[in-house]
């Protein structure tokens, strides 16, 4: 697909089968989520570059870069969530004139923020090394994707980049017929009109055409149909999974151990900070 | 997923087209959405995301087929987790969810209504379903009650208008452009 971000390579993590890599990356992105304390999804953004260097060949520079963009909205998800925690609070550390930043909270609002660098780096990490033809393949494999949807996801990603042209097309339209739309907000929403729509409905007629020469060839003529390429599940795949779920528990263990785990889910927000009472 | 054995290969080749479009749509959108989320905090920046639920509204509206909002709401988010979506994986999780709030709505419906009160139906319940998992997510419940609250009220009437009404204006839109010929949506005696 156009302006895809998959890095071609033949790392580990290139090689394993996309819709387990798919299932290991959500246990290490969800588990993380699940607990208040900061150290939690910390420890896993750690977890992450040392997996994209170990096993994908993508070194941690290239990792960092990739999250500094989310570290303006991390803060503000910690600033938030610091202002405005519901829990049980203890310690102050600070006072602002009329607004207190609890320890607690603060702790709270770092683990939000931290999520959200978790999940991007994660994501990130997914995306640069799998093959989206592929991931595709493999859904309909592994996962039991109907084969006649994966094929009009392949279909559809192929005429992306026609969508560009056409936006050519129609603003070249536009102008041939001496139609203006000044700049600024409010005319913004004129032009996504007229722009969208006519991009929307010359997507839609290809997809006809296309619907039709995939009929005329007998496509979805039967329940079932063979492929030329099959990706399959390896031993090393479920080595992976195998792996990334005891890691996880692992960590978490770990944390818990040394009191850095805090509250499951939205529980109770005690012994957050420093160690257990 | 034997409701897909209905659909005819362009109803799957439409609902991909526009699938695609718009996961493309969010990807930018999302870059936006959290760059806006500081300067409205948490909870203003919820009045843009009933946008996120158009998707689950407009497909279905289209092509009236079983199945129609969870498949296109996958796809979306599938497209935009490709196309590098800050939130990734995630969205993909979260495009199943909303897409299955949606999907009760039109199965209660027996898949037959499609009048704008059923699409702002389905537009709700997919931001009530996107409520728990964000709740999860984001750890929610440790906010205070109101904010909880004010989580989840506001982002009810960003889906009525920007899911639900505007999924019936863009179905609308694309009729009178004739593309639509032979699908559902321009049979309306079908709908009733």
């Amino acid at each position: 697909m156009s302006g895809q971000l998959y890095l071609e390579g033949d790392s580990p993590l290139h090689r394993l089968n996309p819709a387990v890599k798919l299932g290991a990356f959500s246990v290490l992105m969800i588990a993380p989520a699940l607990f208040l304390s900061p150290a939690a999804p910390a420890a896993f953004i750690g977890l992450s570059l040392l997996l994209g260097w170990g096993l994908g060949g993508i070194s941690p520079a290239m990792m960092l870069r990739r999250l500094a963009p989310f570290l303006l909205l991390a803060t503000g998800l910690v600033i938030f969530n610091t202002l405005l925690y519901g829990g049980p609070r203890a310690t102050l550390l600070l006072r602002l004139g009329p607004v207190g930043i609890w320890a607690e909270a603060l702790a709270v609002g770092a683990s939000i923020g931290l999520r959200l660098l978790c999940f991007a780096s994660f994501s990130a990490l997914f995306v640069w090394t799998t093959d989206p033809t592929l991931l595709v393949a493999s859904l309909m494999h592994q996962l039991r994707l109907p084969y006649r949807l994966a094929y009009a996801m392949f279909a559809a990603y192929r005429f992306l980049p026609l969508l560009r042209r056409e936006l050519d097309n129609i603003r070249a339209a536009h102008r041939v017929r001496g139609a203006f739309v000044a700049g600024g907000p409010a005319s913004w929403l004129e032009r996504s009109r007229r722009y969208g729509i006519p991009l929307l409905a010359n997507a839609i007629r290809q997809t006809e055409r296309m619907a039709v020469a995939m009929d005329a060839r007998g496509f979805s003529a039967s329940m079932h149909r063979t492929s030329y390429f099959r990706p399959h599940v390896r031993a090393g795949d479920i080595l992976f999974l195998g792996v990334a779920c005891l890691a996880t528990a692992a960590i978490l263990f770990g944390l818990a151990q040394w009191g850095l785990l805090g509250g499951f889910l939205a529980g109770p927000a005690e012994s957050l900070v420093g160690g257990a009472p | 997923m034997n409701a897909l054995r209905s659909w005819t290969t362009r109803e799957l080749m439409v609902t991909a087209a526009i699938a695609v479009a718009v996961g493309l749509l969010y990807m930018a959108y999302s870059s936006l959405y959290l760059a806006l989320t500081p300067l409205l905090g948490q909870v203003g920046i919820m009045l843009a995301l009933g946008f996120y639920y158009l998707i689950g509204v407009l497909v279905p509206y289209i092509v009236r087929r079983p199945g129609a909002a969870l498949l296109a709401s996958f796809l979306a988010a599938f497209t935009e987790m490709l196309a590098g979506s800050p939130f990734g994986i995630m969205a993909v999780w979260a495009g199943l969810i909303q897409g299955l709030g949606a999907e009760i709505v039109f199965a209660a419906r027996r898949w037959q209504d499609y009048r704008l009160g059923v699409l702002m139906a389905a537009a709700v319940l997919s931001g009530m379903f996107a409520f728990v998992y964000e709740y999860f997510l984001f750890s929610y419940g440790a906010l205070a009650l109101p904010v909880q609250a004010g989580l989840f009220l506001v982002r009810i009437p960003s889906a009525l208008v920007l899911a639900g009404w505007l999924g019936k204006v863009l179905g609308d839109a694309l009729v009178r452009t004739g593309v639509l010929r032979g699908l559902a949506i321009t049979q309306t005696e079908r709908t009733v």
